[in-house]
């Protein structure tokens, strides 16, 4: 059964009654996530869409979660501002080109000027949410500098829609004319071959160089400013591994999501059976956890 | 069973040295309160440990002993964060105060949390670097207090707070035990958990180390200290450099309150009908192309925007002498106030920042209306107000005046779509007044977030939250009410 809730009031309801639900915005990120049974429902918040307010004197947009990014981008656009988040048309395109605000910020995909303009952890300033239970709660302010209360915002980033459903997302925007130019190197070397598995591999500053290096054969880009390389590779190919580093990849099973830092597995299990003791948001899209 | 006082002594003693472990009415009394003086709540012991190992063993004997316990830095919290709000055992992390490692390579350092934030900077200055927040208190606060309470500053507009500078961290959990989140590469799959602690006012668990990024520091600087005749033209003039897209590394504003102070205090001179002063800083590093050029660029767009809301004088510092005068009004006006009138409240509300003019307006309105002073000192750019309070604490009826004032400013930040709090934190001062922001619903999930780290409550109890059980009774005691 699939629903598609146009309302905050209707994902609420779509929520309270579900048990095993898949959530989703419009499904494009699937390729990144784990593979996962079939689920009983699916909540898709691909219909809520559109800008609540919008104030573009403070830089700041009240955004409904499903929205497409590129319509919020146009909008924004219109009055000389956006989210900092350039891509190309180079491949990697399906990486923030597609997709909902909500689906975007739910997966936490590095961006190419995350080192000048920050992510969405420094533009998100406030949200509404629907709990496991359905009741709505709401985080944050329109204010771009706010200590009221727990960031619970925060742990939304990144969580795959296992913790809680976005409905609403309160944003910083940035003035397109500072903008600045990304400082991307497109490694395309003759006779490299353009997997289905994309790799995205974030080392020390200290190791970029050598990591760098040992992925020169593949084709890809390098963004130095994070010291983060983004790789599409054969299936089953695995690059060098450093200290301290960390891996998003696509379309590789088991391996699209790989944590084993054991301090992130304890908290997350624990946020998990708090927030959702029943297990129905996403199971399993984090893992074993 | 509650544990005798000399009990918890020979308890705290067997764990560290026995001269780090602080009893008695000195002692006490020394500790019942950060620098928000309102609530006062004294602790049984005090404990000065110097490691994470010493924290996670106190930690663990507050919880076999079921005795609360509450972190302290440098005691310079504005919101009791630090306040033992019910007894127990204050966690003084003063002599945790060693830099553990610089690693330049990778641009961070590892520090334990009781280091000053200035000493960061001091480390590693002849490297070109900083670390960039800087709240008015940093030659004292410390690290860790920076981190509980999300510490912003002057120049956090361009900068950003402090959980934008805190890469990864060294918790001892409320159940004493050790845990590292993040490390020298950000970001990353799985929750953002340390965006959670950093901010968290100390109630999930005690923050021990931590890395920090260090900022290349600027080769480019120029401030600017522009007088206006008007609030209107200062208030709109940051709310079109805002809108033009131009982001200073300082956008600070001061009205005639604080200049009358200011003035007293140091012997600092403005064009008479100066209603308002911006002090606005455009600074670059090394590593922006031409970065003197940039600077002087973007202060002529400053200069432009100014003008053209009837500035009266620009007056531009040209070397660092100079501008260490000009930060001078801003950076000792709070100290001045106190010329003033015997006691001070500082209020820390947020507002989008298009909406200053007409905020302003009901500052200077509901003092008027409640028959107190008022002087304005803040972080104009980040549209977060100082409104500072000046009465006489003696007179119970000017207190009532000065705490209805402040409630009523909160709900007007709310209702033009802000914030309580910008960066002071909620603590117990502002805890009751966060029904004003968050609906139960709201609240409740904020509570339960915090279980995911503090199942007991005995780790900093009855902050931020307003309500929580076993606080209400200690509340009319913090105030001196009941004994």
């Amino acid at each position: 059964m699939r629903v598609s809730p146009t309302t905050v009031a209707e994902l609420s309801e779509a929520v309270r009654t579900s048990t095993n639900a898949s959530v989703v915005g419009i499904g494009s990120k699937a390729m990144w996530m784990l593979p996962r049974d079939q689920p009983i429902e699916e909540i898709a918040t691909g219909a809520l869409t559109g800008i609540i307010d919008y104030s573009p004197n403070d830089q700041v947009v009240n955004v409904r979660a499903g929205t497409l990014l590129v319509d919020l981008q146009e909008e924004l656009a219109a009055h000389g501002q956006c989210l900092p988040m350039v891509e190309w048309n180079d491949g990697w395109s399906h990486l923030h080109l597609v997709g909902t605000v909500g689906g975007n910020l739910s997966l936490n995909l590095p961006h190419t000027l995350e080192a000048e303009c920050g992510s969405w952890r420094d533009w998100i300033l406030g949200m509404t949410l629907v709990q496991a239970d359905g009741t709505v709660a709401k985080s944050g302010s329109h204010a771009v500098k706010n200590v009221a209360g727990y960031d619970i915002h925060k742990l939304m980033i990144g969580a795959r829609g296992s913790l809680a459903v976005i409905a609403e997302v309160i944003l910083r925007t940035y003035p397109l004319k500072s903008l600045p130019a990304p400082n991307v190197r497109f490694t395309y070397p003759s006779g490299s071959v353009e997997g289905p598995c994309h790799w995205i591999q974030r080392v020390k500053p200290t190791d970029f160089a050598q990591a760098s290096a040992i992925a020169g054969s593949f084709a890809g880009i390098d963004i130095p400013a994070t010291s983060t390389l983004r790789r599409s590779l054969l299936p089953d190919v695995e690059l060098s591994r450093f200290e301290g580093d960390w891996v998003m990849r696509s379309n590789s099973g088991a391996k699209n999501l790989e944590i084993t830092d054991p301090a992130m597995l304890h908290y997350m299990k624990r946020a998990k059976g708090i927030l959702d003791p029943t297990n129905k948001l996403n199971p399993g899209t984090m893992g074993a956890i | 069973m509650q544990l005798s006082e000399s009990d918890m002594v020979d308890g705290l003693q067997a764990l560290i040295d026995s001269e780090r472990v602080l009893s008695g009415p000195a002692a006490q009394r020394g500790y019942d309160c950060d620098a928000y003086t309102v609530d006062k709540s004294k602790p049984t012991c005090v404990v000065l440990p110097e490691s994470t190992d010493e924290v996670a063993q106190i930690v663990r004997w507050c919880n076999q002993n079921k005795v609360p316990f509450t972190a302290r830095g440098a005691g310079t919290g504005l919101s009791g964060g630090a306040m033992p709000a019910q007894g127990g055992v204050v966690i003084a992390t003063k002599r945790m105060n060693k830099v553990l490692e610089i690693d330049l390579g990778n641009r961070c350092l590892h520090a334990q949390a009781g280091i000053a934030n200035k000493r960061i900077t001091d480390a590693v200055k002849e490297h070109g670097l900083h670390f960039a927040p800087d709240p008015s208190s940093q030659t004292v606060c410390t690290l860790g207090g920076n981190i509980a309470e999300n510490a912003g500053g002057p120049h956090t507009l361009k900068y950003g707070v402090t959980v934008q500078h805190v890469l990864g961290l060294t918790l001892v959990e409320p159940d004493g035990k050790v845990v590292h989140f993040g490390g020298k590469v950000p970001g990353g799959p799985g929750l953002d958990f340390l965006g959670i602690v950093v901010g968290g006012e100390g109630t999930m668990g005690i923050v021990t180390e931590a890395w920090v990024k260090l900022t290349p520091s600027p080769v480019a600087v120029i401030t600017a200290l522009i007088a206006f005749p008007t609030i209107r033209d200062a208030t709109q003039t940051v709310a079109d450099i805002i809108a033009e897209g131009t982001i200073p590394a300082a956008l600070e504003m001061m009205d005639r309150g604080v200049l009358n102070a200011v003035t007293m205090a140091f012997a600092i001179s403005y064009p008479p009908e100066t209603a308002a002063l911006l002090l606005i800083e455009c600074d670059a590093s090394a590593e922006v192309e031409e970065p003197e050029r940039t600077v002087r660029k973007e202060m002529e767009i400053v200069k432009r925007i100014c003008n053209q809301n009837n500035a009266i004088e620009i007056r531009l510092a040209e070397d660092e002498a100079e501008r260490q005068k000009l930060w001078i009004a801003r950076k000792k006006g709070i100290g001045a106030m106190g010329r003033l009138a015997p006691t001070v409240v500082t209020h820390d509300g947020v507002i989008p920042r298009s909406k200053l003019p007409e905020m302003l307006d009901h500052v200077y309105r509901i003092a008027q209306e409640q028959k107190i002073g008022v002087a304005n000192i803040f972080h104009a750019g980040d549209g977060n107000l100082h409104p500072i309070f000046y009465f006489d604490d003696r007179d119970p009826d000017q207190v009532e005046r000065v705490v209805r004032a402040g409630e009523e400013l909160m709900t007007i930040c709310v209702q033009l779509g802000g914030s309580i709090s910008g960066e002071h934190g909620i603590g117990v001062e502002k805890a009751d007044l966060m029904n004003i922001m968050f609906t139960p619903d709201d609240l409740a999930f904020q509570l339960k977030v915090k279980t995911i780290f503090n199942q007991t409550d005995l780790c900093n109890p009855c902050k931020i939250i307003p309500n929580q059980k076993s606080c209400v009774e200690h509340k009319m005691r913090w105030r001196g009410v009941a004994t």
